[in-house]
């Protein structure tokens, strides 16, 4: 199964998580981390790294989701993305969290990564 | 000829700050990291250029040589930039080899053993604030400290009191 990580300014992505597994049920090999003000960016790389690397030696791919692309969560997710070919999604939000945890048992990377994307600008409505 | 809109010290160069707040208002096109560790690291060179992918700011990553090249032949041509520094040794290095940096923006030094907070997010070692004040008294730098554009600015002169 493909590893969730979502990395946000703020907590917002633990919470979202947790949004997400109020409709979903709980939710393995998904978490959230926090980069609060006064947090080390570093200190965040290499909590990331650590994730990333455990999961390669699990044979398990991960998914990076971020916030907004150009913070320093999504430099992280540059980064992996740069050393170890990570996924990852930027603007993260609902409806693409949904997507993913409902198929990710049975679709491969490449398609989860499309039908989180879809699903994320899909669920953005002007009414 | 181009144009210096910023000038700033944050040890996490581009990030959300910077590209939320700080890029726009001024009317900047450009974004030039300077630093000689990171302009020889092609994947961190990546990461930072595609960062702003989606933003329509050109990102150069320049060595301290390359950026005084590029002052020297072209005075940045039609980039209207933000300079962003890592640290406040690389800033004397250029002002010191003719780079006309007027204005420097303080916004995020990370705490260190020795170091002082001065604002929330910056913390000022003894050789830190020495430079500073070289780079104020004999080049005429105006040094001030501040986060994001409508955060509290704090002058030079108060963040040095903050240290003794």
């Amino acid at each position: 199964m493909v590893y969730v990580l979502i990395i946000t300014h703020g907590c917002f992505g633990k919470e979202l998580l947790r949004s997400a597994e109020l409709i979903m049920g709980e939710q393995q090999d998904a978490k959230a981390i926090c980069l609060n003000l006064g947090d080390e960016v570093e200190a965040l790389r290499n909590e990331v790294e650590d994730i990333i690397i455990k999961n390669k030696s699990l044979n398990k791919e991960t998914i990076i989701f971020v916030d907004v692309l150009g913070g320093s969560p999504s430099n992280v997710a540059l980064y992996m993305s740069n050393k170890y070919g990570t996924k990852v999604i930027t603007g993260v939000n609902l409806p693409m969290l949904l997507e993913l945890f409902a198929s990710r048992n049975t679709d491969t990377v490449e398609e989860l990564i499309d039908k989180a994307f879809k699903s994320g600008i899909g669920g953005i409505n002007k009414i | 000829m181009g144009e210096i809109v910023l000038a700033r010290v944050d040890d996490r160069l581009i990030h959300g700050q910077v590209m939320t707040k700080w890029s726009r208002g001024l009317g900047c096109n450009a974004i030039f990291v300077i630093d000689d560790v990171i302009s020889k690291d092609p994947l961190m060179k990546n990461v930072y250029s595609m960062s702003a992918l989606t933003s329509g700011l050109t990102i150069k990553v320049l060595s301290v040589d390359e950026v005084m090249q590029n002052w020297k032949e072209t005075k940045f041509g039609k980039y209207k930039v933000i300079l962003l520094f890592k640290n406040i040794e690389t800033v004397k290095r250029v002002v010191s080899e003719g780079l006309n940096i007027q204005k420097l923006n303080i916004g995020g030094i990370s705490k260190k053993e020795n170091s002082k907070f001065v604002i929330p997010s910056v913390a000022l070692t003894k050789s830190d604030a020495e430079i500073l004040e070289e780079l104020n008294e004999k080049y005429g730098v105006e040094v001030t400290f501040q986060m994001l554009p409508d955060t509290k600015k704090v002058s030079l002169a108060d963040a040095l009191k903050t240290l003794d």
